[in-house]
């Protein structure tokens, strides 16, 4: 896998199983959103197989299956935009992409604005919201696809501890209800509860994969004793994407 | 068409103001208004994507397409909207690519657009008042032509820009995760690009290359100060782009400035007021 001149993933092998919760560590430039962009099929592999739900990359078009949270500072832009407006884009893959949108993405924009406690801020502005409300709608706009696989890259990241466990428990809610979840962080915080499995990358290879242990609580990971277990090689007989 | 003939004159006989009776202003009201409805359908992506310099580049790359249609004793505006699509692509191009910054790339076009322009003017030996009535906009030069170009652009922008509304605002408001859905990202960013350059070759007439941008995002600017939503601002940049339009073409006719300058002050000063009105409600 290579991003630009420098190679920034080798040797990766990972899938996701169905209704795992999935968090993926590393410190900064290890490689991790690089990984979960590879993964959507947002930037190249160089070498190697990439299958998304059993299918290879190339053929597949069930987009709505994965709902995707990127890094983001903040869910402002250049003209104001109401929180149902961004969270209904989350509705493109699912439905038609000309003219109005039907009831069935309304409902659905309902129900994602329901899961993470935002349907009275529906025809707020988003640039007017806290970060942690912004993030919420963002992962909302995610959920608005009902997505199999929920994706999020680095979602605590500037929210307050508040805010962190309420997302927290938005995050277990959907993922006992089936979904998977694969989720970047620096550090297991609040999220260590729900985690079922923690894969470390240093710099951009897997140095540890397998149940999360407290110690990978510790922002210098890649110190980790277990780092030099090579990496688990998982078959995949449920045809998980990744 | 004599139906249509009498429907326009009994149209205009309505109107109560002296210009109205001149039949240039009839036709620069209509072309003026086409330009003030259809721009900013288009100029809210732009604005939205934060490029709001790209209509400015496009225009720039317009004039050569001009100078060139001089050279080869064609018409104007079909090499300037030939021109200014290419102009488009180039820029949305450079863009994607991500080797040359977004503003290096513009600034690329900007000085290419004028001095080429320029380069060809002078070997066409074209007189400088030709020239300005392309830069600036010019109320009697806009025929029937012009009009009917003007139309049929202002149907298939609206159209495209109303059909295609909700992909397009993911796309401007989120790269990423609208090609993350599957979503053509790179087509509808030419859609875009393309449908700019065309709305820009057909109206510079009227409003001229220069300024013709200024339409695309100024009653966006001023719109989206006062709106809390994007279709608010939408349906608002819409409606305030046609009464600025209007307005700059019977203020031209007053003052005899060219339709341009007169267009895009109304256009500056909405924004200012917008801003003060903005301003003065947050504080309360």
């Amino acid at each position: 896998m290579k991003y630009g001149a420098t190679v920034a993933l080798r040797d990766v092998h990972f899938h996701l199983e169905p209704a795992e919760f999935v968090v993926l560590l590393g410190s900064n430039g290890s490689g991790k959103t690089t990984m979960v962009k590879a993964l959507l099929g947002l930037v190249p592999l160089t070498r190697g197989r990439l299958e998304v739900f059993g299918t290879p990359l190339q053929r597949f078009r069930e987009w709505g299956r994965i709902g995707y949270v990127p890094q983001r500072a903040s869910a402002a832009s250049g003209v104001p935009a109401n929180v149902f407006e961004v969270v209904l884009a989350g509705r493109l893959a699912r439905s038609r992409r000309w003219g109005l949108h039907t009831k069935d993405d309304a409902r659905a924009v309902n129900n994602a604005l329901e899961l993470v406690d935002m349907v009275d801020k529906e025809k707020e502005t988003v640039d007017n919201l806290s970060g942690g409300q912004q993030q919420r709608v963002l992962i909302a706009r995610a959920l608005a696809g009902e997505p199999d696989v929920l994706v999020l890259d680095e979602p605590v990241s500037g929210v307050d501890l508040e805010h962190q466990e309420s997302l927290a428990a938005t995050l277990g809610e959907l993922n006992r209800g089936g979904r998977s979840v694969l989720l970047v962080a620096h550090a297991l915080g609040v999220i260590e509860p729900l985690v079922t499995r923690a894969v470390v990358l240093t710099q951009g290879e897997v140095t540890y994969d397998g149940k999360p242990l407290h110690e990978l609580h510790d922002s210098h990971v890649h110190h980790h004793p277990y780092s030099v277990e090579p990496p688990r090689r998982f078959s995949n007989p449920a045809g998980g994407p990744g | 068409m004599d139906i249509l003939a009498s429907a326009w004159n009994g149209f205009w006989d309505t109107c109560p103001f002296d210009f109205c009776q001149w039949d240039f202003m009839r036709k620069a009201l209509v072309a003026a208004a086409l330009v003030g409805v259809t721009a900013p359908a288009i100029g809210i992506f732009l604005v939205q994507r934060r490029l709001s310099l790209m209509g400015d580049g496009i225009g720039h790359v317009a004039f050569t397409g001009v100078a060139a249609g001089f050279l080869l004793d064609t018409l104007p505006l079909i090499t300037a909207i030939v021109a200014a699509i290419l102009g488009a692509l180039a820029i949305e191009l450079m863009r994607e690519r991500g080797r040359t910054e977004g503003d290096v790339a513009l600034a690329v076009v900007f000085y290419g657009g004028i001095a080429a322009g320029a380069l060809l003017m002078g070997l066409s030996e074209t007189s400088n008042t030709n020239i300005l009535t392309y830069l600036f906009g010019e109320l009697l030069s806009v025929d029937q032509a012009d009009i009917l170009a003007a139309l049929g652009v202002s149907v298939v922008v609206l159209g495209i820009a109303m059909l295609l509304r909700r992909v397009l605002f993911a796309v401007s408001y989120d790269e990423e995760v609208a090609r993350a859905s599957g979503v053509p990202v790179r087509t509808l960013n030419i859609v875009v690009a393309v449908a700019a350059a065309i709305t820009i070759g057909v109206t510079m007439r009227v409003v001229g290359i220069l300024l013709v941008s200024g339409m695309l995002v100024l009653p966006v600017a001023a719109v989206q100060q006062l709106t809390r939503s994007f279709n608010a601002t939408f349906v608002g940049s819409l409606g305030l782009g046609l009464m600025i339009s209007v307005a700059g073409v019977v203020t031209s006719y007053y003052v005899d400035a060219p339709p341009g300058a007169t267009i895009v002050m109304g256009a500056i000063v909405a924004f200012v007021l917008a801003s003060v009105f903005a301003r003065a409600r947050g504080v309360v």
